[in-house]
């Protein structure tokens, strides 16, 4: 436990420490280009022969009203998270949307499945994460990161993913009793969400592999202008 | 005083009489669902395929701003040009830009389209969003800015799901020139502009 908080804390300094050496313009700010553009290469070549082969045939096989119903499952039990981060920046209005939408959806909505609380309340999905409460809290994004497999991120919001880990649901009620069944209910969530999440992105990531000069810039750029605008609250579909 | 009051009150009037001639949303949005119709007319007309692209390239030629847009995704790269490269830079930046977006426009498929939020975003410059919305399918966004062009408008950005088309080209457009300099960013640009462009059906 004592190793786990030295590790947390190292990791915390870490970032505020590379955050803290970025240049006033955080836009593009990529020192670790050429690492960057290899892990992309990877990625690329991973994504061409095992995730959008599977995204395209969740795509043929599930038809639209399925793969949003899966959709609305997964935004339901995210919630949660929504809901800590919305609290952390001070932000009542948006804890109460997403405490709202949980409830409304879990039970109205069949578990989740259908989202009653967009649909008929217009209270739309807000997500909030760890990587953007540290941006209202004042720490700068740092370094542009290309993580293998996830993809785009930086220095902040991959801390940020980690930190998350800590108000998941499904990873508290492993804390509490640990079992194969959360386990695997786990493993399944995160399958799932990276299908459902890639399938998602297959127009917009068709139409940049055929027409970006430079793909991996392009990515870069809109990466981040998707993350300030989830910031800043406004609306988006958060294509990553 | 009382001569003072009279221009006053004059000047104030003036301006509400004189102010709908100006650029307003309302005339924002006139233009562009002009602009929507004569393109969904191009798209569902029993025209050829060859037709039809060049009729939607000559529209985007004339309703976006090409030359500005080239000029500001190339940044300071563009004072540091020579008048040739400039000149072959905005030749192909056009052919490549309009190829984009005719080949986009066909696939329209008869989508419901609406046209909202449009608003002042100062000096002569507008906003606007375009839904494109049918059965089954989530809503597509896209949200447009223009500015004053004398009687008309110009598009000068394109956005959607929050990126913009100028910032991420810019963005691109400089690491390409950074890295292997300006006349690779030019010879690329053409090998896009003189691709047959692919109509997606």
């Amino acid at each position: 436990m004592i190793m786990m908080h030295k590790r947390i804390i190292a990791a915390l300094a870490m970032t505020w420490l590379l955050a803290a050496c970025a240049p006033a313009n955080q836009v593009d700010y990529d020192p670790l280009e050429s690492v960057n553009r290899e892990i992309f290469a990877f990625n690329q070549v991973l994504d061409g022969y095992i995730f959008e082969p599977l995204a395209r045939g969740y795509r043929y096989i599930v038809p639209e009203i399925g793969r949003a119903a899966v959709g609305n499952v997964l935004r339901t039990l995210v919630e949660p998270v929504n809901f800590v981060n919305a609290t952390l920046q001070a932000d009542p209005a948006g804890a109460l949307t997403a405490f709202s939408r949980f409830v409304v959806n879990a039970s109205l909505g069949v578990g989740g499945l259908y989202d009653f609380a967009g649909n008929h309340f217009d209270i739309q999905y807000q997500p909030e994460d760890f990587g953007q409460t540290l941006a209202v809290w004042g720490v700068e994004s740092g370094a542009y990161i290309v993580i293998p497999i996830l993809g785009p991120s930086n220095l902040r919001d991959g801390f940020g993913r980690i930190a998350d880990t800590f108000t998941d649901p499904l990873n508290v009620v492993g804390i509490f009793g640990s079992s194969d069944t959360i386990d695997t209910l786990s493993i399944i969530r995160s399958g799932v969400s990276a299908l459902a999440a890639r399938e998602k992105l297959l127009d917009p990531i068709d139409v940049i592999n055929e027409t970006s000069l430079d793909p991996y810039a392009t990515f870069r750029s809109a990466y981040g202008q998707q993350r300030e605008a989830l910031v800043e609250n406004r609306n988006t579909d958060n294509l990553f | 005083m009382f001569f003072i009051r009279t221009i006053f009150i004059f000047l104030a009037l003036a301006t509400v009489v004189v102010a709908p001639a100006h650029s307003s949303p309302a005339k924002v949005e006139k233009y562009v669902g002009g602009l929507v119709q004569d393109t969904i007319d191009v798209i569902e007309s029993p025209r050829t395929d060859e037709q039809k692209l060049e009729l939607l390239a000559s529209s985007f030629r004339n309703t976006m701003d090409i030359p500005w847009v080239g000029r500001f995704v190339l940044g300071k790269h563009w004072r540091a040009a020579s008048d040739a490269q400039k000149q072959a830079y905005i030749k192909y930046y056009d052919g490549f830009l309009t190829n984009i977006y005719s080949a986009r426009f066909t696939e329209y498929t008869g989508q419901q389209v609406d046209i909202t939020d449009t608003k002042s975003i100062g000096s002569g410059e507008y906003q606007t969003k375009v839904t494109l919305s049918s059965e089954n399918i989530a809503p597509l966004a896209i949200q447009y800015k223009l500015r004053t062009n004398g009687s008309s408008f110009k598009v000068f950005d394109i956005i959607v799901e929050e990126v913009s088309l100028i910032t991420t080209q810019r963005a691109e457009f400089s690491s390409i020139v950074e890295r292997k300099g300006l006349n690779r960013l030019i010879q690329l640009l053409k090998k896009k502009a003189e691709q047959p462009v692919v109509i997606k059906r």
